[in-house]
């Protein structure tokens, strides 16, 4: 409750009474500056506004004016209120009225300290939070509030010290100087931000506010630390331009939209996507759904709509979009909605990613390969369309060809790698080497072997491929080309490995475990573990240790190839396996030694190891329950060994098995023989009891003699035995008791029995025999809730126990008796047995066996945990019934399941079948049975034990290894050439289906025949040779032209490539024949043309061009001016038909590879004379001057061709040279060969020509041929010259400022 | 100095008519022609020409045959012999050459310079 302690205006503080009395008092200044800071007041307390405390004064103690004065001043307090006789307020004491009671002496006093006013100010000023400061226009401060030095850090006086705008961030000072004149300028308000410098070195932002008062020559300021916003505000800039940044970075264009309004922001960058500028898109959604293609929006609204259905996680499409061109643009959608409470869209934010391009490159894909097929070639079709990869080299290795398929799987277009080294762009660093050994062989022309490299595609996967190669030769029997074909072999190779891998392993694991499970024969067990793992790792003998006691490993089974001397039978105190070696055994480590001539081993280890052959070796501990059982050791004797990780892992595994085996066999014979001899004792014991104590009622006489023999019995007795009267004092305590319990028989008779019972079963019992006691029963095993009774021993220990107890009525009142068992040893075996157990489970869940047991006799069924997870009845506990297990296979398998169970239990022979299994959800899982029958002396059979074994995986990969096996025979079905399998008997043992075709037989008529029965006599003749090639291992191609069975001969073009086996022999070999008539055809119609047409196009040129040249020479009479104008036309230009007739026919003849080079001995020096004599008038036409450097270097060439060379570069020097400028032909001598070099200073080449300047008809400019007169084949033909000299040619030029031709011819 | 006599054999008129007239006109010599090989040998025997111009393309007796049969019989083997082909391989050339040629010179011929190039290869200092 708030009072006004005045009612008038002139009010100027508040009293807060709360019931218990007055709480605060708030004065004027305290609500200035809560309004000042901004305080929530609906969560301030009245103490945290106060600036004051409440000190008041009784009625009594204010008659003295001046001593209020003072007290007042004491506690600088401005506000006194003043209490009643029973404390209630009766007024306020204000220090400003005290002030003007106290009389004028005291204001005259005062007239030079600061007026009431003043004073009240100045209070102000002190507790503002604002800064408040009066400057001087001398550039001082003049005053300065508290909060203005409390925030600085300042004192006053440092501050006054200085002229301000040295406080002034350095930044800041001009405009803050700028503002100061403005101020002193006028009589306005003016507000500004800077920076203030803290007395510890940083700087505070403030606003300010301040008027000049021109008169008093001084500003009225006060500002406000705006540090905070300031930074914050950066922060926000920062964080605008970093997803400014990100925006324009990433690339994508943002949507908002508003789903309540359909009101939708769109991103700068998402109009300019779709070609649109800023103001030209509405905010609306239509602009968006207008815009998605007709097909597309269908399915985009469905994906949209599932998205707010919260169906999915994102919104995502790729769809069409309309661009402003009217185009269509493939567009990344990707979005993600808000939802309000109720589960309605407000709005979504996504943007759009542009991926024509990716589109655009699948799309050319296809279109090439439409294209492709288009064309005639139909090699070419089948090249880009088989799954194999094709690729085409040129002599250097660089990718000159490069298939659909190579595209897909290195994912690399032809275009990104043509030209390139295959094994700069491909190959792995490690491969690279061989690759180009490999290549360099195939240049040579021998074609090696299909072998197998490494990609590297553009995502850095690795793909392994199977390569078979080809090669090209040109007529010089030069390889021209390598025809690369190759197969994706990763994953064949992955299944394999895995496959191979997996199944070895699981062979073995669930050999060991179906063995442990199937017998108890510990023997058996480890004898099938060495033989395995002997044969497995291939080692030349394999060791199973026990590790006795005395720390003496003594080998227990053995596997060893024949000629070693075995180990088995020798105490070995072998130190590598004992010692500080064992205590690494029990750790689980395992020793691997690769060369125990090198290993770090003592030598006389060495001696006692060499005894025995051993070179290498591991040693793996068996461990059960971390207690070391044994060891398992390979050796290897013939040779060092490298120990494989995998093989180790195998071992190790192996090892477990065994450790399971071996505690297995322990346990049960231990525990069964324990129990039994212990049931029947106690059995017998209480049996006996009871008689005894039955005739002792019975008889008094004989009462002596029986209780000397109760006494043998209770003292012989193991059991505890101990009577207790109706009271449950015991009464009787033997020497078993003693000996569990640990009290003495005398000085336990006579306590209760709750001496030996822990504390919490005390209850329990009594009540127990209690009851007993009023029972009918005579005896019953006694047991708490959990199962066993507890005792408690003497020294507090408490042991479970088995126990049972009778009653006997005597006189005295009933006898109790009770027999107890210490079983603490029976449990801890029990948990061991049950630990053990458990790991078998594990090991039947990693080897994915399940196993069974059924007796005959009982008819019981049992299964393991594992097999009912393998069958998938893990939701039952029991056992389903026999018909439902049987329906659960697949009903063609029915037929095999019934047969062979039913004659298995007849027989009693162990079987084993492969069958389908149905899971309720239709899966259908494969699996692995196997069962052995136990029979009786007459043979019929009690016990069946069997396991099932999960081989789904193992069926799946073979299955999918098929499957690619039968995509290959489709792709070799589908090629046009004839391939097929031949072993080295010559037969046929493999063809696809081009057979069929060519020689009208079906496959099956063709598998087993000889080649020499389907060629004929004739033909085979002529392959013979090559089939002997083959045969010896070496790949080969050729050539030959054999006959038909219609006698029409025909060419063909034959691969084959060895097929090795295991050992290197040569098992068969790859045949790939190609019918190669047509292309031959060709060529030889090719060569006549180039022949022909020599001939038939020259014959009428000569005429033309000698009748023409002597019209132009005035031989035939004076011409008019514009006669000889047009016959000069005449003449240049079947000048220029003769040349491109001479080139054309030149480069066909080069190509066709008919001409050879004749060597002979060359001078270059001569040769550069001659050919800038040759282009002498030809330069002086186009004012160009030749500079020669004519050094004379010998070498062997053909003169002409190479002559050729150099004026064809030195005529297109001096033609793209400007008229007044030189040119240069030079050589020089290099290592082996001359380097030429013709030079200009032209117009240059563009850097993406300087490649294919040489290939026909690429010039730099589409109209030189005509501008300058050539015929674009003229750097083809220096190509084709120095390339057939063994030599390379070249062009380094700089666009603009001119070329160098260079090319080097070898000198021998 | 007497006239030089030339015989031109070539299966092509058009191209008989043109060598004979430029040689005529640049060099001033004799032409006689002859439009197969059998017609030229016969007419070189009889008329013993300085110099023979003999086209390697022709149907029945090709150039290079005319040549042997030529340099075999005893009247006319010391004359000199020079083709004028459309045969511009190198091994044709040297073909050419083995038989016994003087020059090879390739058409399309230059008709002002033709008669040089014969000189040329003859040894003939210009007229």
């Amino acid at each position: 409750m708030m009072t006004p302690s005045q009612p008038s205006s002139l009010s100027d503080c508040v009293l807060v009474v709360a019931a218990s009395g007055l709480i605060g008092i708030i004065t004027k200044s305290d609500v200035v500056r809560l309004v000042a800071t901004g305080v929530d007041l609906a969560t301030t307390t009245v103490e945290e506004v106060m600036s004051q405390p409440v000190m008041t004064l009784e009625r009594s103690q204010c008659q003295n004016i001046e001593l209020v004065w003072s007290f007042m001043q004491q506690h600088s307090v401005s506000y006194v209120p003043v209490l009643g006789d029973n404390q209630e307020i009766i007024g306020v004491m204000v220090s400003k009225s005290l002030m003007q009671c106290l009389g004028t002496k005291e204001e005259n006093q005062r007239e030079s300290e600061p007026t009431a006013t003043e004073l009240e100010l100045e209070r102000f000023f002190d507790i503002t939070p604002s800064i408040l400061c009066i400057a001087g226009f001398d550039g001082y401060f003049k005053w300065i509030n508290p909060a203005f030095c409390k925030i600085l850090g300042f004192t006053q006086s440092e501050l006054k010290a200085e002229p301000f705008i040295n406080f002034v961030h350095p930044k800041d000072r001009a405009a803050t100087l700028a503002e100061m004149e403005n101020l002193a300028a006028g009589n306005t308000t003016i507000s500004w931000e800077n920076r203030y410098r803290t007395k510890d070195g940083d700087y505070r932002w403030l606003l300010w506010t301040a008027k000049a008062y021109l008169a008093e020559e001084r500003i009225y300021a006060s500002a406000q630390d705006i540090t905070e916003r300031k930074t914050a505000e950066q922060a926000l800039k920062d964080s605008e331009a970093r997803w400014q940044l990100m925006l324009r970075e990433a690339n994508d264009g943002i949507w908002d939209w508003n789903v309540q309004t359909n009101e939708v922001f769109f991103s700068r960058r998402w109009k300019e996507m779709l070609g649109f500028a800023e103001d030209e898109i509405g905010n609306t959604l239509e602009e968006w759904s207008k815009r998605v293609h007709p097909d597309d929006i269908g399915w985009v609204t469905k994906v949209m709509e599932d998205h707010f259905a919260q169906k999915t996680p994102f919104y995502i499409s790729e769809h069409r979009v309309l661009c402003k061109d009217g185009s269509y643009k493939w567009i990344l959608d990707r979005g993600q909605a808000l939802w309000d409470e109720a589960g309605k869209v407000i709005r979504i934010i996504g943007s759009y990613t542009d991926i024509s391009q990716q589109q655009a490159a699948l799309r050319k894909g296809k279109k090439a390969e439409i294209q492709l097929q288009q064309e005639r070639d139909f090699s070419k079709a089948v090249i880009n369309t088989v799954g194999a990869l094709v690729a085409v080299l040129d002599r250097q290795g660089r990718i000159v060809s490069f298939n659909y398929t190579c595209e897909q799987i290195t994912g690399y277009s032809f275009e990104e790698i043509k030209g390139q080294q295959i094994w700069e762009k491909f190959i792995p660093p490690a491969e690279k080497a061989v690759v180009r050994a490999v290549f360099e062989r195939l240049l040579t022309g021998q074609v090696p072997n299909q072998y197998t490299n490494s990609w590297i595609a553009k995502d850095g996967s690795s793909h392994l491929i199977s390569w078979s190669n080809t090669a090209l030769f040109n007529a010089q029997g030069v390889v021209e080309f390598i025809i690369a074909t190759g197969i994706d072999v990763t994953e064949q190779c992955q299944v394999w490995n895995k496959l191979e891998n997996q199944y070895q392993h699981t062979k073995l694991l669930a050999e060991i475990t179906r063995k442990i499970r199937m017998s108890i024969d510990l023997e058996e067990i480890l004898q099938t573990a060495v033989t395995e793992v002997q044969h497995l790792l291939a080692c030349d003998r394999v060791l199973i240790m026990e590790v006795r006691c005395n720390n003496i490993a003594v080998p227990i089974s053995e596997s060893i190839l024949p000629e070693l001397p075995p180990m088995l039978g020798y105490e070995l105190a072998d130190p590598l396996l004992v010692g500080e070696y064992l205590a690494k055994y029990r750790q689980g480590k395992i020793l691997t030694i690769n060369d125990l001539s090198t290993a770090p081993i003592a030598p006389e280890i060495k001696q006692l190891l060499e005894q025995f052959k051993i070179k290498a070796q591991l040693v793996v501990p068996i461990l059960s329950q971390k207690e070391l059982k044994g060891l398992l050791v390979a050796h290897q004797c013939h040779n060092l060994r490298q120990w494989q990780e995998n093989e180790i892992q195998v071992l190790n595994q192996l090892a477990d098995q065994i450790g399971v085996a071996l505690s297995q066999a322990q346990l049960l014979n231990n525990l069964e023989e324990l129990v039994s001899e212990r049931t029947t004792e106690l059995t017998t014991t209480n049996q006996l009891l009871q008689a005894e104590i039955a005739e002792r009622e019975q008889t008094e006489a004989d009462l002596r003699e029986n209780q000397r023999k109760l006494a043998g019995i209770l003292d012989n007795a193991d059991e505890a035995i101990i009577s207790i009267n109706e009271q449950q004092q015991i009464q009787l305590f033997n020497r078993g008791a003693e000996k569990i319990f640990g009290y003495k028989a005398q000085e336990i008779v006579g306590q209760r029995l709750d001496i030996l019972i822990p504390e919490t079963s005390r209850p329990v019992h009594c009540q127990y025999i209690n009851e007993f006691g009023k029972s009918v029963e005579q005896a019953r095993t006694m047991a708490e809730r959990g199962g066993n009774v507890y005792g408690l021993r003497k020294n507090g220990e408490e042991f479970p126990a088995e126990a049972s107890i009778a009653k006997l009525p005597t006189r005295e009142g009933i006898l109790f008796t009770v027999m107890l068992k210490d079983i603490t040893k029976r449990q801890q075996a029990e948990e061991k047995l049950q630990a053990s157990q458990a790991l078998l489970a594990k090991a039947e869940k990693i080897a994915k066996i399940g196993s069974w047991e059924y007796n005959l006799a009982t008819q019981q069924l049992t299964w393991s945990e594992e097999l009912f997870e393998i069958l998938g009845f893990t939701n039952n506990t029991s056992i389903p019934s026999c018909q439902a297990i049987f329906e659960r296979f697949h009903p063609e398998d029915w037929l095999l399941v019934k047969n062979t169970l039913q004659q298995g239990h007849r027989d009693g022979k162990p079987w084993q079948f492969n069958s389908r299994w149905v899971l309720p959800n239709g899966t259908v899982k494969y699996l692995e049975s196997r069962g052995e029958p136990t029979v009786d002396r007459q043979g019929r059979v009690f016990k069946v034990w069997g396991t099932i074994m999960d081989i789904s995986d193992r069926v799946q990969a073979e299955k999918s290894l098929q499957r690619s096996e039968q995509q290959l025979q489709l792709i070799s079905d589908a090629l046009p050439v004839l391939i097929a399998y031949i072993d080295n008997q010559q037969r046929y043992r493999y063809n696809n289906r081009t057979y069929e075709i060519w020689f009208g037989k079906p496959r099956s008529a063709l598998l087993g025949v000889h080649i020499k029965e389907l060629f004929g006599e004739d033909n085979y003749q002529k392959m013979l040779p090559y089939i002997r090639t083959a045969l010896s291992g070496k790949t080969v191609t050729f050539e030959i032209q054999p006959t038909n069975e219609r006698g029409n001969s025909y060419w063909m073009n034959a691969t084959y490539i060895p097929d090795f086996d295991l050992d290197g022999e040569v098992k068969g070999f790859f045949s790939m024949i190609e019918d190669i008539t047509d292309r031959k055809e060709v060529e030889r119609m090719k060569s006549e043309f180039v022949s022909v047409a020599s001939h038939e196009m020259r014959t009428p040129l000569t005429s033309i061009y000698g009748v023409i040249k002597l019209l132009c020479a005035g031989r035939l009479g004076e011409l008019s001016p514009p006669g000889v104008e047009m016959a000069n036309m005449a003449l240049r230009n079947s000048d220029r038909l003769v040349r491109l007739v001479n080139d054309i026919l030149d480069l066909e003849r080069m190509e066709s590879g008919t001409d050879t080079i004749e060597r002979q001995q060359c001078d270059s020096g001569k040769l550069i004379k001659q050919a800038a004599e040759t282009m002498e008038s030809m330069a002086q036409e186009h004012q160009i001057v030749i500079e020669t450097n004519p050094q004379s270097i010998e070498f062997w060439g053909e003169r002409d061709p190479i002559l050729q060379t150099l004026t064809n570069l030195l005529s297109n020097a001096i033609k793209f040279s400007p008229a007044g400028s030189k040119v240069w032909i030079s050589c020089q001598k290099q290592e082996g060969e001359i380097l030429f070099a013709v030079q200009d200073r032209g117009r240059g080449i563009p850097t993406e020509k300087l490649e294919t300047i040489f290939e026909r008809f690429q010039q730099v400019d589409a109209s030189d041929s005509r501008k300058k007169g050539g015929t674009g084949l003229g750097l083809a033909i220096c190509r084709h010259i120095v390339q057939q000299h063994g030599g390379k040619i070249w062009v380094e030029s700089v666009y603009g400022e001119g070329s160098i031709f260079f090319f080097t011819i070898p000198q021998s | 100095m007497k006239k030089k006599r030339i015989l031109f054999i070539d299966d092509e008129e058009d191209i008989r008519i043109l060598a004979s007239f430029c040689l005529e006109l640049e060099a001033g010599w004799e032409m006689i022609t002859a439009s197969s090989g059998k017609e030229g040998i016969e007419i070189a025997a009889s008329q013993q020409p300085d110099a023979i111009l003999l086209d390697a393309m022709m149907p029945e007796m090709d150039g290079l045959e005319t040549l042997v049969q030529l340099q075999n019989n005893p009247k006319t083997k010391h004359i000199p012999t020079i083709f004028i082909t459309a045969k511009v391989q190198a091994s044709d050339r040297r073909r050419f050459y083995a038989a016994g040629a003087k020059g090879v010179i390739n058409k399309p011929f230059d008709s002002l310079t033709l008669a040089s190039q014969i000189s040329g290869f003859l040894g003939w200092s210009n007229q």
